[in-house]
């Protein structure tokens, strides 16, 4: 499902007062199945982004569409509630979407209220709870009694057992341990192949950009500064300083290396098995 | 007296329902000497954040018991000792009194009996470290959540408590500001002689710590310096470096085999 922001403008108006643009004239556009990271400095707007996504916070001005859908300043209910069944959305904090009494009921949930039969939800329960590396005898505890890690995992199981069409993850890998990380981002980019849906996820890890995402879009005090491959950007080494954004752990070992040497590689190096096949070749001799 | 570790846990075991025969946390030991440093790891579930409770007298172990200055924390002394430890909670979002970022920063030097202005330069300095003094009166509830943690972060940080627990605090900064904080960590940590529990996921952390502490299913696996316990644990993920160095010499290139932080290998590589 194709995404636009069309000269996007949000705040956050606390009573009668406005606070700054925090989305200030955004435009973009993200291709259908496309798997887009979100990166920048604490406070750039990543969040806010997201959440106008699926009318959390609603534009100021400009409008917002998904797929054939558009939201605005009026927000309208109808189209609102038609946008949150497209868009799923896991939270910045696991608590703040956490809230029935056992973990079963928060992940049926969403199934439920998209009006999927008995069997239908616990098939979706159950293979959700096995995506996000959990065992059935967490079912029957409160989500609150969780571990940090375990709350974050049935949260983004509880939005992937409803399918949505454009998925939209909050810092998902936070909190999880190293082994669950990768398992779930390698199984969230799976489930986009297999389900041709649109995804965004902000991360402050550079490895998962380069590992899971085709592109990038870097924010900076409630503006966009760049939306282009990942490659792309990675490759250009005056835009990630201008940028001020950190690079994947390949790349700044190979910077580390280029700076005791003296000698550029020929390539750019990305992920672990490109730096090693650069090294194999004598890159840094 | 001053050879005596700063904090002693002595086999500590805890579960959170007594009904049942699942702990969170069994018997548990370990000392951390003033000045030093430790990052606890382990996967999802294996008792670090119930650890942290624990150390901070939110929780009481069933059985066992932790000294802190050869003090044994327990219901009548948790108050005092609470003043000599700043902990960073796994949710900052629970952590927040007051409806401004400066006063909640000060709110925990209240019961230091030290004079305003003393505070109030300490807590301008803490805001300041974390680049947060331009947000000192917002209401914490609005911020973002790296500002959030940076808050929380700063409360610590003002405080200059004697020992200083981390859990997971640095996971949602940007990777420049997390090296940043982790470097001014350490600064901290030598110039006033504070330690350090940095609980984290993130491998590459693990270089700022003198030593690591490893958890499972509540047990304690292992406690070293990174070198010895990469090496005597295979199965655990090693920080970047050393994984880029184990693929090296798998495909035949001629490097020592032994635990590399990340300057040793640039060094070995570059020689
Ligand atoms: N509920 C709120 N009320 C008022 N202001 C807010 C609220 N939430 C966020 N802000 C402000 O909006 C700006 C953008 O916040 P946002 O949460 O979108 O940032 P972010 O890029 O997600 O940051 P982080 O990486 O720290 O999560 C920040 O300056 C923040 O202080
Ligand atoms: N309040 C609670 N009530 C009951 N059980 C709990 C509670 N908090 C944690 N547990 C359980 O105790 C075990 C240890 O949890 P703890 O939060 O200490 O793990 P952790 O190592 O911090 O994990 P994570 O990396 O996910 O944060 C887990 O199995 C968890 O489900
Ligand atoms: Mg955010
Ligand atoms: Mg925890």
């Amino acid at each position: 499902m194709q995404i636009n922001f069309n000269r996007v403008y949000a705040d956050y108006q606390l009573g009668p007062i406005r606070s700054k643009n925090v989305v200030d004239g955004i435009s973009l556009e993200l291709a259908k199945n496309t798997f887009t990271a979100v990166v920048g400095h604490t406070g750039a707007g990543k969040s806010s982004l997201l959440k106008l996504l699926n009318g959390l916070l609603l534009p100021t001005d400009g409008e917002v569409s998904v797929g054939d859908l558009t939201i605005d300043k009026n927000g309208k209910k109808k189209t609102l509630n038609k946008v949150r069944k497209r868009v799923g959305m896991v939270f910045q904090f696991p608590e703040r979407q956490l809230f029935a009494e056992t973990v079963e009921q928060d992940i049926a949930f969403g199934p439920k209220n998209f009006g999927f039969s008995k069997e239908e939800i616990t098939q979706l329960v159950d293979q959700s709870l096995k995506q996000v590396g959990l065992t059935p005898d967490i079912l029957p505890k409160s989500p609150f009694s969780l571990s940090g890690g375990q709350k974050r995992r049935v949260a983004i199981a509880g939005i992937i057992a409803t399918k949505p069409d454009v998925l939209v993850l909050d810092e998902p890998g936070a909190g999880l341990d190293p082994e669950g990380k990768q398992e779930i981002l390698a199984m969230l980019r799976t489930l986009h192949d297999t389900h041709d849906s649109t995804t965004i996820l902000v991360t402050h890890d550079m490895n998962d950009v380069v590992t899971y995402c085709d592109n990038v879009l870097v924010m900076e005090k409630g503006q966009v500064t760049t939306h282009q491959t990942v490659r792309g950007l990675f490759s250009n080494q005056n835009e990630i300083d201008r940028l001020g954004i950190g690079l994947p752990e390949p790349l700044r070992l190979q910077r580390l290396i280029e700076e005791h040497t003296g000698r550029v590689f020929p390539h750019v190096c990305l992920t672990q098995q490109e730096l090693k096949d650069q090294l194999l070749e004598g890159a840094h001799l | 007296m001053t050879d005596q570790p700063l904090l002693s846990v002595c086999d500590i075991s805890f579960r959170y329902d007594i009904t049942q025969d699942v702990y969170a946390l069994s018997a548990i030991s370990f000392d951390l000497n003033r000045g030093e440093s430790l990052a606890v790891i382990g996967d999802n579930g294996s008792g670090k954040s119930t650890l942290a409770r624990l150390l901070t007298g939110l929780l009481s172990p069933e059985k066992g018991a932790i000294y802190l200055d050869g003090v044994e924390l327990n219901e009548g002394s948790k108050k005092m000792l609470r003043r000599q430890m700043g902990i960073v909670f796994q949710n900052p979002d629970n952590q927040f009194i007051a409806t401004s970022v400066e006063d909640d920063v000060a709110f925990g030097l209240e019961n230091l009996n030290i004079p305003y202005e003393q505070m109030r330069s300490r807590v301008d300095e803490a805001l300041e470290l974390v680049d947060m003094y331009e947000y000192r009166t917002k209401d914490p509830s609005q911020l973002s959540g790296g500002q959030k943690q940076r808050v929380a972060l700063a409360g610590v940080l003002a405080l200059k408590p004697e020992l200083m627990i981390f859990d997971e605090a640095f996971v949602m900064l940007d990777p420049m500001s997390r090296r940043s904080i982790l470097e001014t960590l350490r600064r901290i940590q030598s110039e006033l002689n504070v330690s350090i529990i940095s609980i984290t996921h993130d491998r590459d952390e693990i270089e700022f710590f003198d030593s690591l502490l490893v958890l499972n299913q509540g047990e304690r696996v292992m406690r070293g310096k990174p070198a010895e316990v990469f090496k005597q644990m295979s199965s655990l993920k090693p920080p970047f470096a050393e994984q880029l160095r184990r693929d090296l010499v798998d495909a035949g290139m001629d490097l020592p085999d032994y635990y590399m932080s990340e300057s040793e290998l640039v060094d070995t590589l570059c020689k």
